[in-house]
Formats: C-alpha cells, structure tokens, sequence
C-alpha cells in the first residue's frame, strides 16, 4: 500500500495557513513555557525530596507549592495549540492519533492523576511523612510518560512511511519507536524542560527575594544552577538530535533553509546569552534569552515540520474566509487578557496591604 | 471514510465519547452554575456577619478549584481527544468551521482558571467588593464558554441555514441554539444549588448551615420552571424528522422520554418540601437523592438530544459512522472497500468474504455496535437469522430502521458484512 494513498483529504480552512501557524506558534511558546516550568519544576522537585531531609528543602518547597495552579494552567495553554494544530494538520494528526490511540487517550488520565499528585504533595508535605516521596515521583513519572506520548504522536504524524504498522495492529497499541529522531526529540524536550524549570524557580525565587524571604538568595541559586548544567546538556543533546534527522532535514538548518538557518543560529546565541547571564547571576536577563530561544526552537520545529511533509503534500481545498468570528476571537482575546490582568494587580496589590 | 478505525475490544467508541462525555458534563455544568451561586452564598455569609458561612464558601470554592478547574479541565480536553479518536472526519468538520467559536472559548476558560485561582486565593485578603467583582468574572467566563460549546452542540443536532449558507453564525445561532442556552442554563443553576445543598447540610455551625441551606436551596429551586420552559421551547424548535425521531422512531428511548417530566416533578416537590420539614440528620442523604436525580436529569437530556439526531453526528452532513452521504453514494457505486482510505482489503472476492466483511464492520458499524460487547450489541440482533436474513436487516438500515445510518458499498460487500457477522456469531456459539 503507498503510503501517500492513506493520507486523508484536508478540510478548508476559514483564513490562509500562515495565519494559523502565526497563531499555533505563539500559543504553542506559551504552553511550553508552562509546561516545561511544571515538568522540569517537578523533576527538580523530586530530586530535592530523594536527596535532603524535610528541612533542607525550603526555597524548593515552596516552589513546589506552585506546580499544581502552573500545571492547571500549562493544560489550559495547551488548548489552543492543540485546536491550531488540528486546524493547519488535523489529516495528519488524526490519522497518527488513531493509531496510537490508546496512549493518545491515556494522556487524559495521567494529566489528571499528575495534577492530584502535584496538588497532594503541596498541600500535605508534612502530613506525608516519607510517602512524599512516593507522591512526588509518581507524578512525576506521570508526567515524563505524558510527555513520550507526545513526542511519539508529533514524530508520528509526520511520517506517513511509519503509518503502514497500522494494518498489523489495530487496537492502538502502537508507538514510533522505529524513529530514530524519538529518543534524542524526546530528551532534548525533557532535559530543556529541566532547564526552565530551574529558572522558573529562581524567577520564584526573586520575586520573593523582593519581600524579603530569607531563603529567596538560596532558591535563585538553586534554580540557576539546574538551568546551567541542564543546559550543558541540552547542547550535547541538540546535537544528538541534529545528528539524527534525515541529512535533507538536518541540511535544513545548516543553510538549506533561510529561516531555519537563522533560527538555528539565534537559539545558539541565545543559549549562549542564557548561560553567560546565569553566571552573572542576572535572572532577568537569562530569563528573556532563555524565552527568545524557546521561541526560535519552536519555529525551528515548524520548519523541521515542513520538511517532514514536504514530500507528502496534498492537494488544499480552497480556503475561506471569515471576518466576524476572526474579530468575536480577538475582541474576547483582548477582554479577556484585560480582565486577566485586571484580577492579578488586585491579587498583588492585597498581598503588598497583608 | 479517510481515516483509520481503532479497533476496540470489549467497547465500543460510542461508549467510551458517552462515558467522557458525560463525566465532563456532571462536572462541567455544576460549574458554570457555580460561579455566581459562590458570589451570592459569600454575599449572604459577609451580610449577615457569619464568619463560619464565609469560610465555607471558602472551602466549597476550593472544591470548584479541584474539581472543576481540573477535573473538569481535563476532562473536555479528553472530551475533543476521544472524539477525534472515534470520529475524527466529524471532529476535523466542527474545528474547521468553528474553530474561533473553539478560539474564544478557550480565551473564557482561561479567565474563568485565573479568576476562580485568584477568588480562591482571595478570601480574606482583598476588599469585599474586589472579592466580590472576581467572583462575579468568575461566573460570567464560565457562562461564557457555556455560550460558546452550546452554539457548537446545537449546530450539530439542528445546522439549519447552514445547510445553505455554510455561514459561521447561521450554524452557531441554529434553530435550537437559544432554547438549549435556556434550558442548559437552568440546569446550571439548579446543579450547582444541588452540590451546594449537599455541602450546606454538613455545616457543624447551626445558624451557618441554615444561611448556606437557604442560599443554595434557592438556587436549586427557582431554575427548575425555567428548565420546563426551556424544554418545551427546545421540543417546539426541532425541526420535523429530529423531531419524529425523539418522539416516535426510537422505541429504545421511550422510557428516558417519560421518565424525563416525573423527574423534573419529583426533584420540585424534593425541594419544595426540603428543610422546613425534615429534621437534620436526614437533610444530607434527601439532598444527595435530590442531587441524583439532577444528575439523572442531564443523563437523560444528554440522551434524548443524541437520540435525536441520529442516524447523524452533524444532522444532514456526517453519518453516525463518520460516513458523508457523498462518501457513502461514492461507494454504491465504485465499493466502500476501494473508497475507504484506510481497508486492508480493496475488492469482495469468494476468497476474502470474512475479512472483507471486518473491514465494512470496522468503518460501517462498529463505532455504535458492540460484537458481543456492550451497547448496541449486534449478536442478539442476528440471533436466529440465516446469511439472507442478516443481508435483509442490513438492506432496511436507514429505512426501516430510520435510526441508522444506511449501509453503503455494494451488494457484494453487503453479503460480506453479512458473512462476516454470521461467522462471529456461530464462531461463539461453538
């Protein structure tokens, strides 16, 4: 069977693709920034409650006690990604949505038992005892198995050759593990996400340093230091990556392609900003490169995404557009935002009266 | 027809988007209620100067928190991910047409997190009536998104101008659109003041407990005529065969549809009679009957409004099984085998019978139906019928039994499936 022959028809959409992938982008960063500040927090997290005592670890368990609302939160921004993702590829992601369908589903269930586990080792550390432990690393196994799901379905939906497994096994048992860009795309996303986890906890951190908690200095420490060496890592891991995508996507960013190539290079500057400003004990700074290169690492995975389905291009239906729900979206986008800010300077403008 | 069938054992796919769904839609409309309920019981409790009130509606905000904002996050997340497992063509349908309606309500869910995160974390630490006024954005984003999926779930039970148009609001504001606001808003209500009913009668502190009592007792009460006229609106906006299928082509459902009235009366005389008569140990236990059958209220409009729309997933444009009546013309003439993307099998042949025959029961069928499984099981249904009588029942699908979507292929494809389900049967009867 030809693999083209499977791919199903796209359906039209209302306004031009590169809209949507404007929009996919720019929710896609925000989720990631979220979701990375959960999953690397958790790790951080737990390493710190199987490595020191109960009363070693205040600067991170208070930041601990954030992960479930981030969490909350990271779930939230991953609605619109998801929606512009199923818009712009949606005969893609289906088909490969299908196909590993049991895992696809059961990212449902551990999101939920994951923000629960977060939430009980929160609100009940002392209470625990030494079960905290036991909570703390099952979520976050929850959470590292949710995350290998993804990676298999974003790797999945890119190579219809790999979608041909389906007629052996139908039940949805099935993964990408015959990729091999799965592990290093996977690791890359993990240990990057340990990386702003620990500069999300130093962010924590100075924010309370600014209120005067004693143990402020020790967390933005703390968080730097996952951030540097998680970082380290991360180059070795990049260029594993790198290494193993097809030689036409990996010439991509080394010329092949304008704007992947500049994507590329920038995320390496930035990188290296991040880290030079971590060592000078500047969160801000290492905060805004370290955004900046998620940014870019994103628009280098949009167009690592187009490589992949260049040679599987479909014929588009024409695509239409809407003006008056365009405008109902951003019209309640704007209200929204604006209320959204409206309730945080109450929420901080009573904590500075308490 | 484009797409891959997972093949499931023991359930099938409509019964899994039912349990999902329905677990999202206790949780979710209990919420959307909720919000402003919160604000009226905080209201109440800071008037009458009962510091035990307020900290209840504290914890029962924290409640919300827990279950709402999580479990009822998550689970309408897993709302669009089981439905575009089992019905992806119809899932990549209502994105593509609505996917700002989809847009903006996430935008209200957004608010409705951080306002509910930042009126929970409140309590106690912001003036009153900032308290108040976040507690108010609270309830109105959750309305909001109410606003936005209702204008969705009524699209695809009545498109209406649609069907003509294809135009974004005639598919959004259908012919059932404000009947259903009114009718879901007033189970909202009356959800929330069921919760909060059960929740009130635990109060240890007595003038506490009757405060919050008379609050959320309230709130379960007086949406209950707006629901009958709701529901009597939503029955008159129907167009004719939705109609003719609620009330007369589906004997299964008769029973939910007569049930549906006596419920709603049982849950009004509950209430009515509720705390000026019962003594207090026993207002817990009637306040959770009270709060099932409110339960059982949205179990049974949640169904007779899917039954309703049968033999279709968005009336009049995807079959139940995902086929279009395009696709499914296509295949009468050319064979559903070669037609569907995604069948193992491309062509009937005296050889392949039985295999040919599981490929049109996994796209056709096997969405709905169980094979010796539950809901919709088809082996009682071809009990003791021989290969032609199967054939026949196939044949009256989407005739005789209006309710189903018609079979589509071939007559030799039609034999297949009919095969295929022969052999399954005699196989476990051996």
């Amino acid at each position: 069977m030809e693999p083209a022959s499977l791919i199903p028809l796209a359906d039209a959409m209302p306004g031009p693709a590169w809209w949507f992938e404007i929009l996919l982008l720019l929710t896609f960063v925000l989720h990631l920034l979220l979701m990375n500040t959960v999953l690397g927090g958790t790790v951080i997290v737990a390493v710190h409650a199987l490595r020191k005592p109960a009363s070693e670890q205040g600067p991170v368990r208070d930041f601990a006690t954030r992960l479930p609302t981030a969490l909350a939160l990271a779930i939230n921004l991953g609605v619109p990604p998801l929606l512009f993702v199923q818009v712009l590829y949606g005969n893609f992601f289906y088909t490969s949505s299908v196909i590993m369908a049991l895992w696809w589903l059961g990212i449902v269930g551990l999101v939920m038992l994951a923000y629960y586990g977060l939430y009980i080792f929160a609100i009940n550390h002392d209470e625990l005892g030494t079960r905290r432990i036991a909570v703390i690393v099952l979520a976050l196994l929850l959470l590292v198995a949710t995350s290998f799901v993804f990676s298999n379905n974003m790797t999945l939906m890119l190579q219809p050759e790999r979608w041909l497994a389906w007629f052996e096994r139908r039940d949805g048992a099935l993964l990408n593990l015959g990729d091999p860009t799965l592990i290093p795309r996977w690791l890359h996303m993990l240990v990057g996400s340990i990386a702003i986890g620990g500069l999300a906890l130093s962010l924590f951190h100075v924010r309370r340093a600014s209120w005067g908690a004693p143990d402020a200095a020790e967390g933005i420490e703390t968080g730097l230091r996952w951030f540097s060496h998680a970082t380290y890592a991360q180059i070795a891991l990049g260029i594993w990556f790198l290494m193993a995508l097809p030689r036409d996507l990996m010439l991509r960013f080394m010329g092949g392609d304008t704007l992947a190539t500049a994507a590329f290079i920038l995320g390496l500057i930035g990188t290296a900003l991040a880290l030079l400003a971590a060592r000078a004990r500047s969160v801000a700074l290492a905060v805004g490169a370290a955004v900046g290169t998620v940014t870019v690492m994103a628009v280098m995975r949009a167009s690592l995404r187009e490589g992949y389905l260049a040679p599987w291009a479909q014929p588009q239906p024409v695509n239409f557009v809407e003006t008056s729900p365009l405008v109902l979206f951003l019209a309640s986008a704007v209200c929204g935002v604006a209320a959204i800010i409206w309730m945080l300077r109450l929420m901080r403008s009573s904590r500075k009266g308490a | 027809m484009d797409y891959p069938v997972w093949q499931l054992w023991g359930i099938n796919g409509g019964l899994l988007v039912a349990i999902i769904s329905v677990l999202h839609v206790f949780v979710a409309q209990f919420a959307v209620g909720g919000g402003f309920l919160l604000v009226h019981a905080a209201t109440r409790a800071e008037r009458a100067g009962s510091a035990e009130a307020t900290f209840w509606v504290k914890r029962f905000t924290r409640f919300f928190l827990l279950l709402s904002m999580v479990f009822g996050g998550v689970s309408g997340v897993g709302i669009w991910v089981i439905i575009s497992l089992i019905s992806p063509a119809a899932t990549s349908l209502l994105v593509h047409r609505f996917v700002y309606a989809w847009a903006t309500e996430w935008v209200f869910f957004l608010g409705e997190i951080v306002a509910l995160l930042v009126y929970y974390y409140g309590f106690g630490k912001m003036r009153f009536e900032d308290h108040r006024n976040v507690g108010l954005l609270y309830g109105l984003f959750a309305y909001l998104s109410l606003f936005m999926i209702n204008g969705i779930i009524t699209f695809m039970l009545t498109p209406g101008a649609w069907m003509q148009t294809q135009g974004f609001w005639d598919g959004f504001f259908n012919p059932t659109f404000w009947p259903s606001l009114l009718f879901r808003s007033a189970l909202c209500a009356m959800l929330s003041g069921l919760f909060g009913l059960v929740w009130a009668s635990l109060i240890d502190d007595e003038r506490a407990r009757e405060l919050m009592t008379g609050v959320t007792r309230l709130w379960a009460l007086v949406p209950i005529p707006f629901m009958a006229v709701g529901a009597w609106w939503y029955i008159g906006a129907l167009p004719a065969p939705q109609l003719e299928m609620v009330l007369r082509r589906t004997a299964d459902i008769r029973p939910f549809l007569e049930a549906f009235p006596w419920v709603l009366a049982a849950l009004m005389v509950g209430g009515l009679a509720f705390f000026t008569r019962l003594p207090s140990g026993a207002r817990v236990p009637v306040a959770a009957l009270l709060l099932v059958l409110g339960l059982c209220q949205v179990g049974t409009f949640e169904w007779v409004r899917e039954t309703g729309r049968r033999p279709w997933i968005v009336h009049g444009v995807i079959w139940s099984n995902g086929i279009t009546p395009e696709a499914g013309a296509k295949s009468d003439l050319e064979g559903m085998l070669k037609v569907a993307r995604w069948s193992g099998v491309k062509q009937v042949a005296e050889a392949n019978m039985h295999e040919a025959g599981r490929e049109l029961w996994q796209v056709q069928c096997a969405n709905c139906h169980g094979l010796g499984a539950p809901m919709i099981d088809i082996l009682p249904r071809i009990a003791n019928r021989p290969l032609t009588g199967v054939e026949a029942l196939i044949t009256g699908q989407g005739a005789l039994q209006g309710y189903m979507p018609p079979f589509v292929g071939t007559p030799a494809e039609r034999r297949a499936l009919a095969t295929y389900l022969v052999n399954e049967r005699d196989a476990r009867r051996h």
